[in-house]
């Protein structure tokens, strides 16, 4: 019962796939890291296996947009 | 005689209103007040998050309740993220905002952006591509759902410039067409982010513009863009609302209206960035000039 309160609360929350995608992208696209390595690392992550496919057909140049998209207009939470 | 009367009277009663993307700031009154002043304007748009929902400056909120008491201004939203899954709280307070908007029960329809901007530590940006799969078609939804809720006009969406993979490009006309469905939602057809991943993946933009559910556009934007240079040494086509808008835009925008049949706005924009010099006001005039002409 205190795990399911605490999950109500997001303290422990598990994740789905799409949710980890998302974060670690935004994190990875803010970093600056060439296009190369991100897709090398979302590909190394298992639990986005889901997205496998679909990260192994991203376009290098248009993730270097998408980082200067999230670098320029990207704001972290306060 | 009287049937070519009728006809030609439906098709004037079915003649999208045009306008421009309105902004409160100094550049946007330079450049659009001689074009309000000269009756030019049949419309605007609101980006209703462009001063974080603060009060507006008396001049701006005339204009815009002017055009509101014609049922024609159109509310438009930058900072919903619509298929985030984290980031719960800050559409829960993008979405208070949006309550207490003076203009909300005025807007003729609401538009969001396609895409995702919010995750863990990011509060907004600009809206990136998702796969369409059916966790991000039920988070989609689940938001558009949150959004339907409190507004009281029709919802729609805005389609993205941006693509990561081919995947984007020839499916978001079918995601966007489900992502609407459950509430008879509009599309707003940015023609020149069609022409971008059009440019950027190699596809004839007519061919893409049919990928898309036309018999839910309600609104096309139509605006200007920029180039870059990639590190495979390709040309890519930018998303910048900035610069002239491209004859392609103004060709593909005359092939595209006819296969609209719900058409009732169509929008030049442009950022107030690129609006600072006489060259640049002059070239967003004629450019709207020109969408007068081939919009008829």
């Amino acid at each position: 019962m205190i795990v399911n309160l605490l999950r109500r609360f997001s303290l422990f929350r598990k994740k789905t796939p799409l949710e980890k995608y998302q974060d670690k992208l935004l994190v990875l696209l803010k970093s600056g890291a060439a296009p190369e390595m991100i897709k090398e690392i979302l590909l190394l992550d298992k639990a986005l296996k889901d997205y496998h496919s679909y990260i192994e057909s991203m376009n290098s140049d248009l993730l270097s947009v998408g980082s200067e998209l999230v670098h320029k207009w990207g704001n972290r939470a306060s | 005689m009287f049937r070519m009367w009728y006809g030609l009277k439906m098709e004037a009663l079915h003649k999208p209103s045009k306008g421009v993307a309105w902004f409160s700031t100094a550049e946007t009154y330079a450049t659009h007040s001689p074009l309000l002043e000269n009756n030019y304007l049949e419309a605007l748009e609101w980006t209703i998050d462009s001063r974080s929902f603060q009060p507006l400056p008396e001049r701006d909120r005339k204009i815009l309740h002017d055009m509101a008491s014609r049922k024609k201004l159109t509310g438009h939203g930058v900072h919903y993220s619509v298929l985030s899954v984290g980031g719960k709280e800050i559409r829960e307070r993008w979405l208070s905002k949006l309550k207490n908007d003076p203009l909300l029960n005025h807007y003729a329809h609401l538009s969001v952006h396609f895409g995702f901007s919010t995750g863990r530590g990011f509060q907004d940006g600009a809206p990136l591509p998702l796969p369409f799969t059916a966790e991000t078609l039920d988070i989609g939804r689940k938001n558009l759902e949150a959004l339907a809720h409190i507004v009281p006009c029709r919802i729609g969406l805005e389609n993205l410039a941006l693509a990561f993979s081919p995947q984007d490009v020839s499916r978001q006309g079918e995601f966007l067409d489900k992502l609407l469905e459950p509430f008879d939602g509009f599309l707003l057809l940015d023609i020149h982010n069609l022409y971008s991943q059009s440019y950027n993946f190699d596809m004839p933009i007519i061919d893409l513009a049919k990928t898309y559910p036309l018999q839910r556009v309600r609104e096309i934007h139509i605006s200007g863009g920029s180039w870059s240079v990639g590190k495979t040494g390709k040309r890519i086509r930018r998303d910048t609302h900035d610069h002239c808008v491209p004859q392609d835009v103004f060709a593909a925008l005359e092939e595209i209206i006819p296969l609209c049949p719900n058409l009732e706005f169509i929008f030049l924009e442009q950022l107030p960035s690129a609006l600072q010099t006489d060259d640049q006001r002059n070239q967003f005039q004629e450019d709207y000039m020109s969408l007068l002409k081939v919009s008829g």
